[in-house]
C-alpha cells in the first residue's frame, strides 16, 4: 500500500512540475528581461523553478526505490538507468545555468536566453520520462514483485551506467575533436560530469559492501568476468588510442578524455557481455 | 571432456527451488547458478562443496565429467 501511495504522490507532483516548468519557459521567453529587472512577475518563475528542483530531488529517491524494488522486466531497469543518468546531467546543467546567470548579472550583461531555456527543456524531458515510468509502474501487475538478489543488480547497473556514461562522454569529446574546437583544458571539467552517474553507483555499491570482507564483494564468477574484462580493456586500449591519430588532427588535450571514456566503454561493455553470456 | 552437473534437477527435487533462492543459500549471484547449470561456468572447489552440502549430496553426485 505504501508504494502505491508513493507512486500516486510522484504522479501528482510530476504533473504539477511539468506545468510549472512550462510556465517558466513561457514567461522567460515572453518577458526576457524578467530575470534581470525587478519585476512583480519575478517571483513566479523563481517559485516554479524551486518546486521543479524539489521534485527533481525527490524523484532521485524514487528512482533509487525503483532499483531496490527489483523491477521484474529488463526494459524497466534500462529505462530507469537512462532517467537516472539524465537526472544527473540535468543537475549539472542547472549549476552551469545559475553560474552563467550570476556572472551576467554581476557584470551587467544581457543573459543568453538559450542558456536558461535548454536546462529547463531538459528538466521538462526528464519529468516526462518520470511520468512515463510512473504510468508503466501503475499498469504492470507484476512490477512490484520484490525478490532478493545478492548484489547482482547493482553490479549490472554499474556496468550499464558506465557504458551509457562512456558513450555520452565519447560523443561529446569526438564532436569537439572532429570540429577542431580550440581546447585549452577548459572543457575537461565538463567531460568529468559524465563520470558522476558511474561514480554515484560505485559509491552506493561501496557503501553497502563496506562492512563485508573484500573477497566477498563479488562472487567468483563476477571476479572472473571482471578480470577478463580488464585484460580485454588492456589489449584494446592501445589500438583504441591509436585510432585518434588516424584523423590527422592536433589532439591537444582531447586524447585524455577520449582515452578515459574509451576505457570506460570497453571495460563496462565487456564486463556486461562476459557476465551475461557465460 | 566436459563438466556436467545435476544442479537443476536437484533444485527442482528440493521443492522446485528457484535459481535465486539457491544463489542466496550458497552466497553467489543468480547469474552464477544459471551459468553453472548451463555448463558455461565451472565452479570453484569451495562453491562445489557448498552446493553439495546444501543438497546433502557428494560433489561427485552433483558434478561429473562427460566425453564431448
Amino acid at each position: 500500500m505504501k508504494k502505491v501511495v508513493n507512486v500516486y504522490f510522484m504522479m501528482i507532483t510530476a504533473v504539477i512540475t511539468l506545468a510549472a516548468l512550462l510556465i517558466v519557459i513561457y514567461l522567460i521567453n515572453t518577458f526576457p528581461n524578467m530575470l534581470v529587472e525587478k519585476n512583480s512577475l519575478q517571483l513566479i518563475p523563481v517559485l516554479c523553478y524551486f518546486f521543479a528542483f524539489g521534485f527533481h530531488i525527490i524523484s532521485v529517491f524514487f528512482l533509487i526505490q525503483s532499483f531496490k524494488n527489483q523491477l521484474k522486466y529488463r526494459k524497466f531497469k534500462i529505462f530507469v538507468l537512462v532517467i537516472f543518468v539524465l537526472s544527473v546531467i540535468s543537475f549539472m546543467m542547472d549549476k552551469v545555468m545559475i553560474d552563467e546567470l550570476a556572472d551576467d548579472m554581476r557584470y551587467g550583461l544581457e543573459y543568453d536566453l538559450i542558456m536558461v531555456t535548454i536546462p529547463l527543456l531538459v528538466k521538462v524531458f526528464y519529468t516526462v520520462l518520470i511520468l512515463i515510468l510512473i504510468f508503466l509502474l501503475l499498469t504492470d501487475k507484476n512490477v512490484l514483485n520484490i525478490f532478493e538478489k545478492k548484489d547482482e543488480t547493482i553490479f549490472t547497473i554499474a556496468q550499464i551506467v558506465g557504458l551509457i556514461s562512456g558513450i555520452l562522454g565519447m560523443i561529446l569529446v569526438l564532436s569537439h575533436f572532429l570540429r577542431s574546437l580550440p581546447n585549452h583544458g577548459s572543457w575537461l571539467p565538463a567531460y568529468s560530469i559524465f563520470f558522476i552517474p558511474y561514480g554515484i553507483i560505485i559509491a552506493y555499491w561501496l557503501v553497502i559492501k563496506f562492512k563485508e570482507n573484500i573477497l566477498e564483494w563479488v562472487d567468483e564468477k563476477q571476479w572472473k568476468d571482471v578480470l577478463r574484462a580488464a585484460l580485454t580493456t588492456l589489449i584494446l586500449s592501445i589500438p583504441g588510442l591509436g585510432l585518434m591519430f588516424i584523423f590527422n588532427k592536433p589532439t591537444e588535450y582531447y586524447w585524455f578524455p577520449y582515452f578515459v571514456f574509451f576505457i570506460l566503454i570497453v571495460f563496462s561493455g565487456s564486463t556486461l557481455v562476459f557476465y551475461k553470456s557465460t | 571432456m566436459k563438466l556436467e552437473n545435476t544442479i537443476r534437477r536437484n533444485r527442482f527435487d528440493k521443492g522446485e527451488m528457484s535459481q535465486q533462492e539457491l544463489a542466496n543459500a550458497v552466497g553467489v549471484t543468480k547469474q552464477t547458478i544459471h551459468s553453472i547449470e548451463k555448463g558455461k561456468f565451472n565452479p570453484s572447489t569451495f562453491l562445489a562443496l557448498k552446493l553439495a552440502k546444501f543438497f546433502d549430496k557428494t560433489v561427485e553426485e552433483l558434478f561429473y565429467l562427460s566425453n564431448d
